[in-house]
């Protein structure tokens, strides 16, 4: 596009385009846009949309954090590698009055060779990431006593979220990409709350468990235990916002005690990702969450081993946090296929 | 700083090891910019085979990538290759190959708190195989080459055990030699190495952020000599990474622990930082 769009105009655009961002104006997506001119002369419009998918969260309670990177524009979008985990992403937050801080994340790095230009966004085209705050973001703690790796006592934050578009791509000129601040209070649990945390931390504890039941360390039950508490709740209580964490961290972030003893043989290495009774619950839960952010979360757990089930999820939840995942991710393997079938030049 | 050797014959270039091991050695007579007591970190590093057999022969890269810490900040590096067989990653999803570390994070955790022996050696370097999403045909892709988890921004990571850094060398290895033209020479291959485990180790050992964007124009702000890059860079040149053996932090030469406003305050600030 050649021309340059106001941002408000842009904005009431894709607000019309994408229902599940406009009902949820009060917390799941924030979002700001920028125009830029790269190397090529034409000029680019970006938003960054971030969001938490609502404003108060028990202490103890997952945070599914979801970043949109979209092209709405008219022309093809050339970025740099954008991920929560990409250097050219800074995120920071404040907690009560405090000013922002920078954020621990771990860091990818890359290699490109010239002449690369970026990652190409097609237009209306976007890319999307969900990440649980507390695995990057709060106090540091023991992660095999509690669930997540970082701590958010009860208080008021601030999480902004920056893009450098345009770091690294030669001859282009900076494009900073800013969203809007999101603010979200964490406040006390209510008895219930905390006793279900509790309960929820006293499995986590079992993945290291080496105590030896019939031969073999308790941690060794852990997989199974946990599927069987989330097949319970989901009967019970469906809405449960820790559903899509277990099915997704809670069956990946223990078991290196595990480890040697699968080595050793001793062990079978249990895959949630081929094991049906995980794909059926997953799919369940991710129908129930489909219009948060944490739907779209589960969504993105589905992505390495079960890429065809994307174009089906990307059907029945079009038009939801949960359905937009599943396009980005068929798109993002379409695009991966038709990479591979290229030959070497 | 020694002088050790990756073991093994995949990268035939003995002619060039020899200068190579000449310049490695050359820098052990180095003398430190400054009246600071030299630091010495234990660091551990283990390969999965493929990824050992990617770096036979490169003679310099402990060495080079020590000298850039300890030119900068009286940080001398002693290597300690523990294990050259690491299994795959058992946990991955993508099995045997290296999964999303964005969505698999504790699976990168894990691995390091079962291999990393932190209570010897406080910081760990991983070269490993395939990264599932990294490409592995043409035409020559752009790939993710390494993963670090740092603590806060310009602070080094508190607790030993939750340090890690993770090359995917075979990657690296595939795109360079064989997908991309012109392929890098052995020594230029070597040179890129030397960048990008300084790189990670930077992120590792100071909590070092890349050079971009905000964090550019907050926690960079020195210069480098004329030509060159900051290591901690996004999107190095091809004339950086191949061109030198000796990369390069940048500085204003007088800062002091406690400056975090270039690398070399950053890694002034944390160099005491060991368990």
């Amino acid at each position: 596009m050649s021309s340059y769009q106001r941002p408000t105009q842009v904005v009431s655009k894709r607000r019309a385009e994408t229902p599940w961002s406009a009902r949820s104006t009060a917390a799941l997506l924030l979002f700001s846009v920028a125009t830029a001119a790269p190397s090529s002369g034409i000029a680019q419009e970006l938003v960054l949309n971030a969001g938490v998918g609502k404003t108060t969260f028990f202490e103890g309670e997952p945070i599914y954090f979801l970043v949109q990177l979209q092209n709405v524009g008219t022309d093809t979008a050339w970025v740099y590698f954008f991920n929560l985990f990409s250097p050219a992403v800074t995120l920071s937050m404040g907690r009560g009055l405090g000013n922002p801080t920078p954020v621990a994340k771990p860091t990818r790095n890359y290699v490109v060779r010239p002449p690369w230009r970026g990652v190409p966004i097609p237009p209306g085209a976007s890319v999307l990431n969900t990440i649980v705050l507390q695995d990057i973001l709060g106090d540091e703690w023991d992660s095999r006593s509690h669930l997540f790796r970082h701590h958010l006592s009860p208080d008021e934050y601030e999480l902004r979220v920056e893009f450098d578009a345009h770091a690294g791509l030669p001859g282009a000129a900076p494009l900073t990409l800013k969203a809007a601040p999101i603010a979200f209070q964490v406040r006390i649990p209510t008895a219930a709350e905390d006793n279900e945390v509790r309960e929820l931390e006293a499995m986590r504890k079992m993945g290291w468990d080496t105590t030896r039941i019939a031969g073999l360390p308790r941690a060794a039950r852990y997989s199974s235990t946990l599927i069987g508490w989330v097949n319970r709740r989901l009967t019970d209580q469906p809405d449960d916002p820790f559903l899509p964490f277990l099915l997704y961290e809670g069956l990946y972030g223990v078991g290196q005690i595990l480890s040697r003893h699968i080595q050793a043989g001793e062990v079978q290495r249990f895959d949630p990702d081929t094991s049906e009774v995980v794909s059926r619950l997953r799919l369940a839960v991710i129908d129930r969450h489909r219009a948060s952010s944490a739907g779209a979360h589960l969504v993105q757990a589905l992505t390495a081993r079960h890429p065809d089930q994307m174009v089906f999820l990307a059907s029945r939840l079009s038009g939801t946090p949960a359905g937009d995942m599943a396009r980005y991710q068929v798109e993002r393997n379409q695009h991966g296929q038709q990479a591979k079938t290229q030959s070497p030049r | 700083m020694k002088c050790t050797s990756l073991r093994g014959s995949r990268l035939p270039f003995l002619t060039i090891l020899v200068g190579a091991i000449a310049l490695g050695c050359a820098l052990q007579g180095e003398t430190p910019p400054d009246q600071l007591q030299v630091v010495t970190d234990a660091v551990q590093t283990s390969a999965q085979l493929e990824a050992h057999q990617d770096l036979v022969g490169m003679y310099n890269l402990e060495d080079a990538v020590a000298g850039a810490f300890l030119r900068t900040a009286d940080i001398n590096l002693d290597f300690h290759d523990t294990n050259d067989n690491l299994p795959a990653p058992s946990q991955s999803p993508n099995y045997p190959d290296w999964p999303d570390d964005f969505t698999y994070q504790s699976v990168y955790q894990n691995y390091a708190n079962t291999y990393h022996d932190a209570a010897t050696y406080p910081w760990v370097v991983f070269y490993v195989n395939h990264y599932a999403s990294n490409p592995t045909t043409g035409p020559c892709p752009s790939i993710q080459v390494g993963t670090t988890n740092p603590a806060s921004p310009n602070v080094a990571e508190p607790d030993a055990t939750r340090r890690s850094s993770f090359i995917f060398v075979t990657d690296i290895w595939l795109v360079e030699k064989t997908l991309c033209s012109p392929a890098a020479t052995d020594q230029q291959f070597e040179n890129e190495m030397i960048h990008l485990v300084t790189h990670e180790y930077g992120h590792q050992r100071a909590g070092l952020t890349n050079n971009s964007g905000t964090n550019g124009t907050l926690y960079h702000t020195g210069s480098v000599p004329t030509g060159r890059q900051d290591v901690m860079v996004v999107g190095a040149s091809y004339a950086e990474l191949w061109g030198y053996a000796d990369p390069v932090f940048d500085a204003t030469g007088v800062e002091t622990a406690g400056a975090h406003s270039t690398c070399r305050g950053n890694l002034l600030s944390n160099r005491l930082v060991s368990h």
